[in-house]
């Protein structure tokens, strides 16, 4: 009998050593990682590049936020910008982090300009969190695993540079550009993606609007927040009811079915609904984005290869 | 081929060999048939028994090691996801310890003090989380009265509407409760001095109001039960700033009208703002 019981707790150990082991170091094509790239990229980019408009008026001597007035709200996480306060100093470490930015988003020695890119996007919500929204935390997030992959192999300048290096050796689509980090990194971001979203539907569970079909009517009223005013569903209340229902289906669904190769495409669907109804209700239109974004992790590189290929003329697709 | 669906197996199976430069209909069926599953198991959590898969590049030593520190990045991540609301004892124990990598990561929302940074995720959501204004009222040296509000009306591109919204709100937060005199003081005083120094003014009034949300039923009323539903506001921090040579100086103004000192702040360099 305990032979048994060993032997059984022996192949189940193996079993999820094997489960674990492929999950995880599979080698994969980092087509996916390129586009949540440049997607990314392209957000942090207007994030900080929106923030030059301000950057004195909060960050400057005078100005809103002063490192040492507001040093209780904080962490004391690092940040360059704790330790510049005059306008040149601010403004060159702005535009060279701007610069930096540009070239993640655009693949450019991207893994050298991933990780700047990270300490420029953090140092950024760091000087001052008290500015920051909801869309911060899924771009770290995404940034932060980004970082451990190649991900400028594809829909880069480093690829572009390299095709054109050597014009007379055509790239394949083969094993040889597969990688193991790219895997690593896409199961994190799949991984930490589905625990944010279970996470927000098993929180909404404990608060009684979300219960009582109220948590979208509750979105809708915030005036300030809400892109589209939507007050007139108070005459139809069973609309707002839904809606709500439908918010905590999702975040509660997402985190468990998306594994399953069948529902991925349809929770995809429904997701980018569901982000594209919260933009709309909340303002949060980066927070939506980077859902959606993040949400590619979801995609086979398979299929973003094909999509290329679609696209791309037959004379410049890869033999 | 059409290309509708994200997960058309077949489909796909063609377009990864057509990338490898051959023809579909070189193939036969069950090598396409393998190849369908061989996606569907691509970012699944089942084992394919059909999958032989490529050849692991890593050493089963590299893999132990990288294993681990994957192993304990996700219980960090997973400390700190389910530590945001009523977590418990040992939670907080876990989360204190995970808390620096979580924090320079941005990766969790525990701060030294909570403001609507930890609304993240739409989760509570509740009645009392509404949105606030800062209005510093401000005599000029002509003696004439201006008011400035945070956030300002108008401003673009939306992403600045929002950062300001947030100051504005966690001002309000933190001072509505009442519960931390010193906390409570930082932005409001942090924001009027600022205001009134760039405008050379040196005494004001710094205001936080919160605006409550309107009833579904009371939007279905009169047009003034409506309007008064919808106008809601209530203020939740008033104090007199003076801006004077040893620093800014707030006095609040109590909820029961009295006017008590809280604290003087260092004077900041009088750069004007560009």
């Amino acid at each position: 009998m305990i032979h048994q019981v060993l032997d059984y707790f022996r192949r189940l150990g193996g079993a999820i050593g094997d489960c674990w082991t492929r999950f995880w170091f599979t080698p994969s094509d980092p087509a996916t990682l390129s586009a949540i790239r440049l997607f990314t990229g392209l957000v942090v980019v207007y994030l900080h590049a929106t923030l030059s408009l301000d950057l004195i008026a909060l960050f400057g001597p005078n100005g809103l936020l002063p490192v040492a007035d507001i040093a209780p709200l904080e962490s004391g996480n690092f940040s360059y910008l704790n330790f510049l306060s005059a306008p040149s100093e601010l403004w060159a470490a702005h535009i060279l982090g701007l610069a930096i930015l540009m070239l993640f988003a655009v693949g450019f020695w991207t893994r050298l300009t991933s990780i700047l890119g990270l300490i420029v996007f953090l140092s950024d919500i760091h000087r001052a969190p008290m500015i920051t929204s909801l869309t911060e935390p899924i771009v770290a997030m995404v940034m932060c695993y980004l970082c451990l992959a190649p991900c400028g192999r594809r829909f880069s300048l480093d690829h572009w540079l390299a095709r054109r290096a050597e014009r007379n050796t055509p790239t394949r689509m083969d094993n040889s550009e597969s990688s193991t980090s790219a895997t690593i990194a896409t199961r994190l971001i799949q991984v930490h993606l589905a625990l944010l979203i279970l996470m927000m539907g098993f929180s909404k569970l404990s608060g009684e609007p979300w219960w009582n079909g109220m948590g979208a009517w509750l979105l809708i009223a915030r005036q300030e927040s809400r892109l589209v005013d939507f007050t007139w569903l108070h005459a139809t209340p069973k609309a707002i009811d839904l809606w709500t229902h439908a918010i905590v289906a999702f975040e509660l669904a997402f985190p468990l079915l998306i594994w399953f190769p069948l529902a991925r495409p349809l929770l995809l669907a429904v997701g980018l609904a569901i982000w594209t109804s919260l933009a709309l209700l909340t303002g949060e239109i980066t927070f939506a984005l980077m859902l959606a974004i993040a949400s590619l992790a979801f995609v086979s590189p398979a299929y973003l290869v094909a999509c290329l290929h679609r696209t791309v003329p037959a004379k410049e697709m890869p033999a | 081929m059409h290309h509708g669906t994200l997960c058309s197996g077949v489909d796909l199976a063609e377009h990864a060999i057509a990338s490898r430069g051959l023809a579909v209909d070189q193939l036969s069926r069950p090598e396409v048939r393998r190849s369908h599953h061989w996606y569907n198991s691509e970012f699944s959590m089942a084992p394919d028994p059909q999958q032989t898969g490529p050849k692991l590049p890593w050493s089963p030593e590299t893999r132990s090691w990288v294993s681990l520190l994957l192993f304990v990045h996700l219980f960090a991540v997973l400390v700190a996801v389910t530590s945001y609301s009523r977590p418990s004892g040992l939670q907080e124990q876990l989360h204190a310890l995970f808390a620096p990598y979580l924090r320079n990561l941005h990766m969790t929302a525990a701060l030294p003090a909570s403001y609507p940074f930890a609304r993240f995720y739409l989760t509570h959501n509740l009645s009392t989380d509404v949105d606030f204004s800062c209005d510093i009222e401000l005599t000029e040296k002509d003696g004439t009265v201006e008011r400035v509000s945070i956030p300002a009306s108008g401003l673009w591109p939306l992403v600045r509407l929002r950062r300001y919204q947030a100051l504005a709100n966690a001002a309000g937060t933190l001072s509505e409760g009442e519960a931390n005199e010193e906390l409570a003081s930082i932005l409001p005083r942090a924001i009027a001095g600022s205001i009134l120094q760039a405008k050379g003014a040196s005494e004001g009034t710094v205001r936080c109001r919160a605006h409550y949300l309107p009833e579904i039923e009371a939007l279905a009323g009169s047009e003034a039960a409506r309007r008064t539903a919808l106008e809601n506001y209530r203020d939740v921090y008033q104090a007199q700033v003076f801006v004077t040579s040893s620093g800014v100086e707030l006095l609040k103004k109590s909820t029961t009208l009295e006017v008590a000192p809280v604290e003087t702040a260092p004077k900041r360099p009088s750069t004007s703002q560009p």
